[in-house]
């Protein structure tokens, strides 16, 4: 307990709220406004709430071991390539300039790979930071506009009746409506779509795993048809996945299929009615085991990735 | 038409099963009733409870306690403002009130005048690996604005005319109310519950009595009856509003009388608040949370103290249903109750027990219990601490910006008991203060509401539904 006498509330600068000397014996401080702080502008509480967000594990033993037999192996490439040029420019003038074409082609076709797996990611990033503009209620509308329309846009060349949003998104007055013209003009189409695609690939996959010779070779057609049903249904959602865009879609739509859309991708798949519409797997189901759950579960990834590629929070 | 198209008739069977299967095993909906006195800050309680949460699904810690009960927050996949689908209810407007707050010149939202509700979802991942595979939950928390002179209404309920005019005449004897209800009293002693049931002569008394309504909650007086004649709500005022306390009011008045017209629309108007304001929207929901400026009330002098004692206990006590066979049957209700005493940031952060203890004397037995919990919050800090000197000696204050003023000024709240004081507390006057204009946020809100003591509420209050 404090010592000091009590007080009444006040502000200090108030010359009547000045603490009455002693009224009683156990007087009360009033309370009181006290002194004039001008000049020191509004109130800014510090308010600096921290990142919640789980941080990334890092690179993995084996990562590191992987980047540095990389850069070990770019090294010795780089330094025998050079060596190999500065050789031929030492026995001829004209093979050491055809040897520097050849290795500046090689570096070149390299480039444009990572340049392409670089716009591959991009484009991924782009899709996840609508994403993200989406779910946020209070997120600026503008620039979810623009991104929004940007995306329908990509979208568009392929699935052209995606156009039609364009005006509402543009007229829009909120994120939530942006987001509900997406869910039923693009969404919709695109769902269609990579719905097609699935059956494709499920009568693909599936006729070939009933002719494929030997059961282990079952898992590599299906693994194969797999990586090109991701990339097919991502490049129909504006995605352009290159190798590390593939895989890091392929882990989402794992962690979709597992979490998320588990009960709305049996929904969809009993609404679809998977095997009732499709004759070929139903009959190969019948003949081959195998060949039906191949099939299906091609059908089943093409949902899921069509569920990753959209920047759309669920339904709630 | 099942038979026309039998295969789509199975798909849409096997699809709703499988929805229907989804929610029941995915879907938690809590419905949480922010109530309180007027002027107790229920819609800033609101606003500042969705904008932080909103930040939290934005993975802003802006609720740590919260964020701690539930553990992994890498689990809180997203919070959304849920769709309105169906509901009566007015929906709460949470953009035009975050605008207020959040603009240039900050205000704060305006008095509620009418119910209104809102409902956010939570999308959580399980915790197990396992369990998983069944999907992430979606917890929905439905919020309900309730108008806080309503809820004085409640007490009313069980009352005759008779026993509430006897009730409301005795409290007006009270020299403070007195004073302010003069007109009321003076024009009340000529008149006599038997005299004719005439309608101007109705209306003159209700209108005086109104007055005398609103002049009592100017003086920071909260147990004022009828909550309509108050705020009427969108519906205005209408015939059935009209009666007022008679000092000879009778419990078998005589038709024809005025006592009897009085009566009448006494029971009238229970009858509709009971029907289209409380049935169906305060009895739902599970939890609650009661807002009270115990600060406010300290301030405004022991009348005003007593008054909000009195309100508090009484709607704690109309709104619990947890007798023995509701707890037998499972069906008690609300299964969290939080008590909180509001505008925390008018008193430096030593001083806020002693605010939370006030409150928790006050409310008594009520608070007691499991999932009971009491506290002092700000739900947006609008004072920073601070220490300045009064009478030769540093005192703990906090500064900010009085409404109505354009310069930063420090504010001693003065001796703040942890227990309901007794009569030497009382030998000042009253201390008028509108409060302070809130802070500068950042625009939209986006990184949620500065606040103090939300996020430990909201943990006592939700935090196990979101574990």
């Amino acid at each position: 307990m404090s010592a000091d006498p009590p007080r009444r509330p006040g502000f200090a600068d108030d010359s009547a709220a000045e603490p009455p000397p002693t009224r009683t014996s156990d007087a009360l401080r009033t309370p009181a406004l006290l002194v004039e702080e001008g000049g020191k502008g509004a109130v800014a509480v510090p308010w600096a709430p921290a990142d919640l967000s789980v941080p990334r594990a890092g690179m993995g033993t084996l990562g590191l071991a992987a980047s540095g037999i990389a850069v070990l192996l770019a090294t010795w490439a780089g330094f025998g390539l050079a060596s190999v040029v500065a050789d031929q420019f030492a026995t001829s003038p004209l093979l050491g300039w055809l040897s520097l074409a050849a290795a500046g082609t090689g570096a070149a076709l390299l480039g444009a790979a990572m340049l392409r797996e670089v716009r591959g990611l991009a484009s991924l990033g782009t899709v996840d930071g609508l994403a993200a503009l989406l779910a946020d209620p209070a997120a600026p509308i503008e620039e979810t506009r623009s991104r929004a329309l940007a995306w329908v846009r990509s979208v568009a060349r392929r699935v052209p009746e995606a156009d039609r949003v364009i005006p509402a998104i543009s007229a829009a007055g909120s994120v939530a409506e942006i987001a509900a013209h997406l869910r039923a003009g693009v969404a919709a189409p695109l769902a269609g779509e990579a719905a097609r695609i699935g059956r494709r690939a499920a009568v693909q996959g599936g006729a070939i795993v009933a002719l494929s010779p030997s059961p282990g070779l079952d898992g590599v057609i299906a693994l194969w048809r797999g990586l090109r049903v991701v990339r097919e249904v991502a490049t129909l959602h504006g995605l352009r996945p290159g190798l590390f865009g593939t895989a890091r879609l392929m882990r989402r739509t794992i962690s979709i299929a597992a979490t998320t859309a588990g009960a709305d991708l049996i929904a969809q798949t009993a609404a679809e009615g998977f095997v009732g519409a499709t004759p070929v797997v139903r009959d190969l189901a019948a003949a081959v085991p195998g060949a039906g759950i191949a099939a299906f579960r091609l059908y089943r990834l093409a949902v899921a990735t069509a569920a990753a590629c959209l920047p759309l929070p669920p339904k709630a | 038409m099942p038979l026309a198209d039998p295969v789509a008739y199975l798909r849409s069977l096997i699809e709703s099963g499988l929805r229907t299967a989804d929610d029941t095993l995915n879907e938690t909906t809590i419905r949480l009733a922010v109530t309180g006195l007027s002027r107790a800050g229920k819609t800033v309680f609101i606003v500042s409870m969705i904008a932080n949460l909103l930040a939290m699904g934005r993975r802003l810690d802006t609720l740590p306690a919260l964020a701690r009960r539930i553990g992994d927050v890498g689990r809180l996949r997203q919070v959304t403002v849920a769709p309105s689908g169906s509901s009566t209810l007015p929906h709460f407007d949470l953009t035009p009130k975050l605008d207020r707050l959040a603009g240039r010149e900050p205000a704060w939202p305006d008095r509620t005048t009418d119910l209104s509700r809102i409902a956010l979802t939570l999308t959580l991942d399980r915790a197990g690996a396992f369990s998983r595979l069944a999907g992430p939950r979606r917890v929905t928390l439905e919020v309900l604005d309730y108008p806080g002179e309503w809820l004085l209404d409640l007490p009313m309920l069980g009352q005759g005319y008779a026993d509430w005019s006897r009730e409301t005449m005795a409290s007006l004897a009270h020299p403070m109310r007195a004073g302010e209800a003069a007109q009321f009293l003076a024009w009340l002693s000529g008149v006599r519950a038997s005299d004719p049931g005439d309608e101007a002569v109705a209306r003159r008394g209700w209108g005086l009595y109104r007055d005398a309504l609103l002049a009592l909650r100017d003086h920071g007086l909260r147990w004022l009856q009828p909550g309509r004649a108050l705020n009427p709500g969108p519906r205005g005022e209408a015939p059935v509003l009209y009666f007022f306390p008679l000092p000879d009011a009778g419990d078998r008045p005589a038709p024809g009388t005025l006592g009897a017209l009085l009566a009448d629309r006494h029971a009238a108007y229970l009858v509709d608040m009971e029907q289209t304001e409380f049935r169906g929207k305060l009895d739902r929901f599970d939890r609650q949370v009661v807002l009270v400026d115990v600060l406010g009330a300290l301030h405004a002098g022991e009348a005003a103290f007593e008054d909000t004692a009195r309100a508090i206990g009484a709607i704690a006590k109309v709104l619990r249903r947890d007798g023995l066979l509701a707890r037998l049957l499972g069906q008690a209700q609300p299964t969290h109750l939080a008590f909180a005493a509001t505008k925390a940031d008018h008193v430096p952060a030593a001083t806020r027990p002693a605010l939370a203890s006030l409150l928790r004397d006050l409310v008594g037995d009520a608070a007691s219990g499991e999932g009971r919990s009491v506290h002092a919050i700000a739900a947006l800090r609008a004072t920073e601490d601070t220490a300045v000197k009064r009478g030769g000696a540093e005192i703990a204050a906090v500064s900010g910006i009085p409404l109505g003023e354009g310069g930063r000024r420090s504010f001693d709240p003065g001796h703040v008991p942890p227990q309901r004081p007794g009569a030497t507390f009382w030998a000042g006057p009253p201390f008028r203060f509108e409060g302070f204009r809130p802070a500068l946020l950042a625009p939209d809100a986006r990184l949620g509401v500065p606040h103090l003591g939300l996020d430990t509420l909201l943990a006592d209050l939700i935090g196990d539904a979101l574990a």
